[in-house]
């Protein structure tokens, strides 16, 4: 009787223990932070959050801050490490190999995410066509954006196309459809930088069709910033009469207005610190201090650093200074640009030093000034949102094409306005040949835009220029030929070594 | 029957092998009619009787204990029935019932305990007729160790078995691994099953650097250490055995008149291993000024500005009338040394066991205390242990092990350099005061103040913000708590004399909480007014183990045991953590202190496996023996399509000395063959590796957003090992000597590796099952007894194992992954330019390029792989000798054959910043031509003529062969007579003098050879010395 009471007891157990669960069900788990492939892009709600997904890949440091905003200002003659540096960006004031934008990868990474919303978003049933039309025009736009990123960085530019060695101008490699598993087209050639180009006109002239008005603006794409973005394509091209027309038109349709100087308006603020900023047309923002990236400002080195006892010794009066910043400090503006604004500032111009905001810091027992131009919103660290596109780069486009096409006066004119909207209304542009007159607008657009976007980089390679370097240092004096092979980045050995059918640049 | 319930749920193949199994089972077990055997065991050295000597009827679960008086009482089945007797320190005895009803039996004292039982995957055998490879350990080797956990106490002691350590943190991690790497991406560390339950073996944090759960347990708890090696041994555990499988039994209690304590208390104390020699204040003042003047010369601008502006300046030496600096007036201040100090270990432990025939018990209760020898670094361990065994009834038992483990370490932060007293007192100039006198009087910049004086603010190392260790190490913390608890409840009910079910309920259960604090007053903290991180792991895993054990002899010869079982574990891990800042007073640093909360973090993964299995042994009159194991597995890791496998394995054994034509040759006990050959598999992909997922957590503009996160793979599968393994044993001499021989060949296929695809797919890689990788090894024990005197004993155990790895395939087409991974190269190889020393002319250092000539600048062809990182060769060898009431044993530890990088030399050989160098780099630096010397002439920034490449950086210049041989241990025990400990009523005290790490002899050029991995600001281990007393009363 004792027996069957024990044995009756451990058969109960044990049945429990079994019974609960199925062989199948057993082994079948499923992550908490994530959803399966397969249910992810079939409904509306998850193509947007896709979209959504995609457009928080603007806001990350690596891309808009690091990169975009400084690694080309110090590849070019804007920007300069400071002594005292941790190691971050070391070897790109010497334009040293290896040396430059990292963005191969992450731009890959995102189309293929827009190759996933195009791909999906046609499949959804009963999706209303109005926000189906809106997220494709969005994507397309996106996808135009990022190869033209792309081509601008790792391809020689459109109007200089011959390669260095014989063969044909290569693109990059144009993906228009998602990656589901390896198959042939996984290893796929570099296609010609006129494809490339053709691609991202076709991606915008699409998100056209697909977008009505501007929704978003200035955060995210919409048919304004997409026509922006065709004035820069254009005057990239050498197209000089679209170039003009869509940016004359972004100047007359877009919601915005240069900035007025008056006396005592904080330029900085309203065209950098406000949210959005006053003449933005492409804005990455930020809902609040929590979504910005972490560390953000001083991670990307927006922060320039100077010695307090440097200004001293130049005999620069320090600017007004701001409270504790948290910033490396690990660049600084070239000595030649520090006098260009200087320069402008004597003449009375908003975008001078004394403009500019300053920040000081503890480094160590030593009090360090910095220089940010982006500085934070409300005052939070790290809450600073990018600015893409801002409506002067279209008066300096406009300017740049008509002078092309040797419309002087109308390119005069274009720059008058920026120049009065900035407190040198009152000087004469003593420039009247096009040539001059470029010459003059590419030194005007160093003071706009440093630390954005890599303008002049960029602006010196599109024109075949070579790019002249630093000043003081002996080691870097010597200007970087145009025809460098580092001129063209090199392709990220992890895609030569995978793809056996991938070019690397010539050279490297 | 219950188990025909689950089967409803398999695949039909499943369903028939399932029944297969049973049927297998139930053919064997037949009711038979009972005898009962009596006796009593007493010890052949006193004749006194021995208590708790276990008595078993051989293959089968019947067994039973020896009273107080030593006798005993069994049912045996019938007249074939062998008798089992065991006990620890005495020879098994076997004895074949036959007509006696009483049988009495002397137990001799083993020798060297070739009749032990080995406790294999859910079972146990005699380790004569083992057909499997099983290195063992036993309790009597780990009694008393100097080191703290576990994996430590078996190294060295096991062939075929490799443990080492990237460092010596208290309570660090330590790496055990079973023939070698098999494994490229995946894991290469055996499953660790305690007491039938698998536990979490790693870390669950982050922040320490270097941690493992497996230090919280107490090894002295531990009865046997088992470590299955081959796939013969291993297939039973299927889908997690082809890493090995380390089997952990702790002890139980012994039914006795008197309740037995013991209490062991030791005290020791460490001294670090040794430091890299650095520069002192002169050498590297002069050195720092030859970068300067050999680069520009002693008058030029520059030069001059450092010595005036920087070396005068800071005090470094005074500038004589010549304008060169006087480096005799160069002070020294040694940053290196204020990292150590003497560690200190306190340990207290008390165990209990005791009992009677229905109900035995073992408890444990242990605390420790080490202090390490690094400032900052501390840990304690508390661990509680209770193991019941109670018989309810003639055939039911149950038994329960219940233990809880709780450690606390205490560390600096994980890879900070400027904070970690490690690297940063190798790092920061000696010429820079740790203590600047009356700074605010002076003007001088400091980092802070407190009773020793001002922590001057040293010139930063690598252009960074100045900190001061000493400084945070005050005021910093970074603290790691884990507990571990392992429960594990088991009913054995014996159905028949020769079938037995067993059913087992184990939890295993961790948390980890880390509580990382950077103090508003020190440089991490500085820059955020505090920074707290906190994080809460927790895993648990829950198992469920069904077996029914069998056996039967057929006409004397024919012997058949077997189990069969059906096995499920979950693995649930959660994670929260947290990071704030802003904190307005450094005594309040909790999460709710802080102004804002920055960053914070959660999620949770969950993991299953399941599987059937099943072992059987068949023997023939002792002479043919054949195993025969299977498991039937599935893995939640894998995709739908792949998820089930089957993991067979096949072994056979020959006595060969029980043959006839062996006869007469009486010096040889035991001579045996083996061979065995089978599969088992690894499932280390990671939780969800098969999903094609899209993950959360992002958002723009306050809109939640979601980004692919992971390509699917549905065919993705185990990674599958196939073991060939051939064995010789031999036992000669009466026990005297035993040698175990085995070579081994181990293919591992399927590799679940991480295969890069292009970028421009928007993906960096896919994993995937592709390669194959072979192991290939010879493992050789030797245990003698070379002395045996009425009163002096002289012992050997000596294990040599020699491994070696090979990537077989790769990707298919491809010969090369990246600069680790190569076919026809091992799997922690190095790609890596081959250093030439020094041009003797000029002082340049060189290189060889890929055609063996001298080149300044070697371009990425001119590498060539220099390797392994992990051992190829290692073993051990100790001697004990007992005399009297006195014993000695000396261990020796050897490893070589692999290389090691010395990461900290990138900053410390010629690196042409501020950071301190090794002394050699002052002492055998190039100075005039005809210097033969590894070391180049000191030059800033390393601009040597002709683009030469920096000698700091990654080349064989820091990577070194790292063979040794080590006095790993050197112990004395002394026994105080009974005639004396008995006067007050002690049973028996021990007093005992251990060393560890007392010798070592190697070429290796930094601190500690022994360790493995990238050398940055690694924990040396220690020097030890620990004094204990032992009291049994």
């Amino acid at each position: 009787m004792q027996t069957n009471k024990y044995l009756l007891s451990l058969i109960l157990i044990t049945g429990l223990l079994f019974g609960a669960t199925s062989c199948e069900d057993f082994v079948e788990r499923h992550p908490r932070d994530s959803i399966a492939d397969e249910e992810a892009l079939t409904s509306l709600e998850g193509v947007e959050s896709a979209l959504t997904g995609l457009y928080d890949r603007l806001s990350a440091g690596t891309y808009n801050q690091r990169e975009m905003n400084l690694a080309g200002e110090l590849l070019a003659d804007q920007m300069d490490i400071a002594e005292s540096n941790a190691g971050r960006m070391i070897a790109h004031p010497t334009n040293e190999e290896g040396a430059g934008f990292d963005l191969w990868t992450r731009l890959y990474d995102d189309i293929n995410r827009a190759n996933m919303i195009l791909h999906h978003v046609d499949e959804i049933e009963d999706a209303p066509g109005q926000e189906v039309n809106q997220i494709k025009g969005e994507t397309y736009a996106f996808r135009g954006h990022l190869y033209f990123d792309l081509l601008r960085v790792y391809a020689r530019p459109y109007m200089y196309q011959e390669p260095l060695v014989a063969g044909e101008p290569l693109g990059v490699i144009y993906k228009t459809e998602p990656f589901v598993g390896i198959d042939e087209r996984t290893f796929e050639e570099r296609g010609t930088i006129e494809e490339g180009y053709n691609l991202v006109l076709d991606d915008l002239y699409r998100a056209l069709d697909y977008l009505e008005g501007d929704e978003g603006f200035p955060y995210g794409f919409n048919e304004v910033s997409v026509k922006a973005n065709l004035a820069r394509v254009y005057l990239y091209m050498g197209n000089w009469s679209e170039a003009a027309d869509y940016a004359e038109e972004v100047i007359a349709t877009a919601d915005v207005e240069l900035v007025d100087a008056e006396d005592g308006i904080d330029y900085i603020e309203r065209v950098f610190a406000s949210t959005p900023g006053e003449e933005s047309i492409l804005e990455v923002g930020f809902a609040d201090e929590a979504e910005a990236p972490f560390m953000n400002t001083c991670v990307a080195g927006m922060a320039t650093y100077y010695d307090e006892e440097v200004f001293e010794d130049k005999g620069i009066e320090m600017p007004h200074i701001q409270t504790d910043y948290e910033a490396y400090g690990d660049v600084i503006l070239r000595q030649d640009l520090i006098n260009l604004l200087r320069e402008y500032e004597n003449k009375g111009d908003v975008r001078g030093m004394e403009n500019q905001t300053w920040y000081q810091r503890d480094k160590g027992g030593q009090m360090c000034a910095f220089q940010v131009k982006y500085h934070s919103h409300e005052g939070v660290p790290n809450w600073d949102d990018y600015i893409l596109i801002r409506l002067t780069e279209m008066y300096f486009i406009a300017a740049e094409a008509h002078a092309e096409m040797g419309d002087i006066p109308a390119a005069k004119d274009l720059l008058m306005t920026v120049r009065e909207h900035r407190g040198i209304g009152d000087e004469e542009i003593e420039a009247n040949n096009t040539e001059d007159f470029i010459d003059l607008l590419l030194t005007e657009k160093r003071v706009e835009f440093f630390s954005e976007m890599s303008h002049r980089w960029f602006d010196l390679r599109r024109r075949g220029m070579d790019i002249p370097k630093g000043v003081e240092d002996d080691d870097a004096g010597t200007p970087l030929d145009f025809e460098d092979y580092r001129v063209v980045e090199r392709i990220p050995e992890a895609e030569i070594s995978a793809n056996e059918n991938c070019v690397q640049n010539p050279g490297y | 029957m219950i188990l025909f319930s689950v089967t409803k749920k398999f695949h039909p193949m499943e369903r028939k092998i399932f029944t297969l199994l049973l049927l297998i089972i139930f053919s064997f077990s037949t009711a038979i009619a009972q005898i009962t055997v009596t006796g009593t065991v007493t010890s052949a050295e006193d004749e006194e009787p021995i208590p708790g000597v276990t008595v078993t009827v051989a293959g089968t679960e019947i067994g039973t204990v020896t009273d107080v008086d030593g006798s005993y009482s069994i049912e045996v089945p019938d007249e074939d029935a062998i008798l089992e007797f065991t006990f620890v320190g005495k020879q098994a005895e076997e004895v074949i019932v036959g007509d006696q009803r009483t049988i009495d039996i002397e137990m001799e004292p083993d020798v060297v305990g070739l009749d032990e039982v080995v406790v294999t995957g859910y079972g146990v055998q005699r380790r004569r007729d083992l057909t499997g490879s099983v290195s063992s350990v036993r309790s009597s080797e780990l009694e008393g160790m100097p080191v703290e956990s576990v994996q430590r106490a078996i190294q060295g002691r096991a062939a075929g078995v490799q443990v080492t350590a990237a460092d010596g943190v208290p309570g660090g991690d330590v790496s055990v691994i079973v023939r070698g790497m098999g494994s490229i991406d995946g894991a290469n560390r055996p499953i660790w099953i305690v007491d039938g339950v698998e536990v979490e073996t790693g870390r669950l944090g982050y922040r320490s650097p270097s941690e493992s759960i497996l230090a919280s347990l107490d090894f002295e708890d531990i009865e046997s250490i088992d470590i299955l090696k081959d796939a013969a041994a291993t297939a039973i555990y299927g889908a997690r055995g082809a890493r090995g499988v380390v089997v952990v039994e702790t002890k139980r209690g012994e039914a006795a008149e008197e309740t037995d304590f013991s209490l062991d208390l030791r005290r020791g104390i460490t001294e670090p291993l040794g430091m890299s020699p650095m520069m002192d204040g002169p050498q590297w003042a002069q050195w720092h000024y030859e970068l300067y003047e050999n680069r520009y010369g002693a008058d030029h601008p520059t030069t001059q500005m450092v010595v005036n502006d920087i070396g005068a300046e800071r005090g470094w030496y005074e500038v004589g009338p010549d304008g060169r600096p006087d480096f005799t007036t160069t002070p020294h201040y040694n940053w290196q040394e204020e990292a150590f100090r003497t560690g200190n270990v306190y340990e207290a432990r008390l165990e209990a066991r005791g009992g009677d025939e229905r109900t035995r018990f073992y408890t444990s209760l242990s605390h420790n205390m080490t202090e390490g020898h690094v400032i900052n670094y501390d840990f304690a361990r508390s661990s509680f242990r209770m193991n019941l065994d109670h018989q309810a009834h003639e055939r039911l038992s149950f038994d329960a092990q219940v233990s809880a483990n709780l450690t606390d370490q205490s560390s600096t932060r994980l890879g900070g350099a400027f904070s970690s007293p490690i690297v940063a007192g190798a790092d920061i100039p000696p010429v820079e005061p740790i203590y600047t006198h009356q700074a605010e009087e002076a003007g001088v910049a400091h980092i802070g103040r407190d009773q020793d004086g001002y922590f001057n603010a040293p010139r930063s190392v690598y252009g960074s913000i100045p900190s001061h260790y000493l400084y945070s190490a005050k005021h910093d913390h970074n603290l790691v708590r884990n507990l571990k608890t392992i429960l594990n409840l088991s009913a054995t009910y014996n159905l028949t004399e020769n079938l037995t079910f067993r059913s087992t309920f184990g939890i295993d259960y961790n948390h980890t909480d880390e509580e990382q604090w950077y103090d508003p007053r020190a440089s991490d903290g500085m820059g955020d007014d505090g920074v707290l991180r906190d994080y809460e792991h927790t895993a648990y895993a829950i198992q469920t183990t069904q077996t029914l054990t069998f056996n039967q002899i057929f006409g004397d010869v024919h012997e058949i045991d077997g189990v069969a079982g059906f096995e499920t574990w979950e693995r649930i891990r959660r994670e929260t953590s947290v990071r704030g800042v802003n904190f307005p007073n450094p005594q309040m640093n909790v999460i709710n202190a802080a102004a804002s909360v920055e960053w914070w973090a959660g999620n949770e993964w969950e993991m299953a496996t399941m599987g059937a299995f099943s072992r059987l042994n068949y023997t023939y009159d002792d002479r043919y023996l054949l195993t025969l194991t299977g498991r039937y597995d599935a893995s939640s890791r894998f995709g739908a399509e792949n998820r089930w496998g089957f993991f067979p394995a096949a072994a056979i054994g020959w006595r060969i000395s029980d043959e006839a034509f062996m006869a007469g040759v009486d010096q040889v006990d035991n001579l045996m063959v083996r061979l065995s050959y089978g599969t088992a598999g690894s499932d280390a992909a990671d939780t969800y590796a098969a999903l094609g997922l899209w993950s959360g957590g992002v958002s723009f503009m306050g809109d939640p957003g979601i980004y692919p996160s992971q390509l699917p793979n549905l065919y993705l599968t185990w990674e599958e090992s196939r073991t060939l393994n051939l064995a010789i044993n031999l036992g000669a001499f009466d026990g005297r000597m035993h040698m175990d021989l085995e070579l081994f060949n181990r293919w591992t296929e399927e590799l679940l590796l991480d295969r890069p695809l292009p970028h421009s797919t928007g993906w960096t890689t896919m994993t995937e099952n592709v390669g194959e990788t072979l192991n290939q090894g010879i493992e050789l024990s030797l245990n003698t007894v070379n002395i045996e005197r009425e009163n002096f004993r002289w012992t050997t155990d000596f294990n040599f194992t020699v491994v070696e790895n090979e990537i077989l395939s790769l990707l298919p087409g491809e010969e090369f992954f990246d600069d680790r991974t190569k076919v026809g190269r091992a799997i922690d190889d190095r790609n890596i330019p081959i250093y030439a020393g020094v041009n003797p002319a000029d002082g340049r250092p060189m290189y060889y390029d890929k055609d063996n000539n001298i080149t300044y600048n070697p371009v990425y062809e001119d590498r060539d792989w220099r390797g392994p990182e992990q051992p190829t060769r290692y073993g051990g060898i100790t001697n004990e000798f007992h005399l009297g009431d006195f014993s000695a044993s000396i261990f020796f530890q050897y490893s070589g054959g692999n290389r090691r990088f010395m990461n900290m030399g990138r900053y410390h050989f010629c690196w042409p910043a501020t950071a301190n160098q090794y002394e050699r780099v002052f002492t055998d630096r190039w100075q005039e031509p005809g210097d033969v010397t590894e070391v180049p002439k000191p030059m800033s920034a390393n601009v040597y003529p002709g683009a030469v490449r920096d000698p700091s950086e990654y080349s064989t210049a820091l990577f070194e062969r790292v063979d040794y041989i080590r006095l790993k241990e050197v112990s004395f025990s002394y026994r105080i007579p009974q005639t004396f400990t008995q006067r007050y009523g002690l049973e028996d005290m021990r007093l005992f003098l251990r060393g560890g790490n007392l010798l070592t002899w190697t070429d290796y050029s930094e601190a500690d050879p022994e360790l493995t991995g990238d050398d940055f600001g690694t924990y040396p281990q220690g020097r030890t010395i620990t004094f204990g007393i032992s009291t049994d009363f």
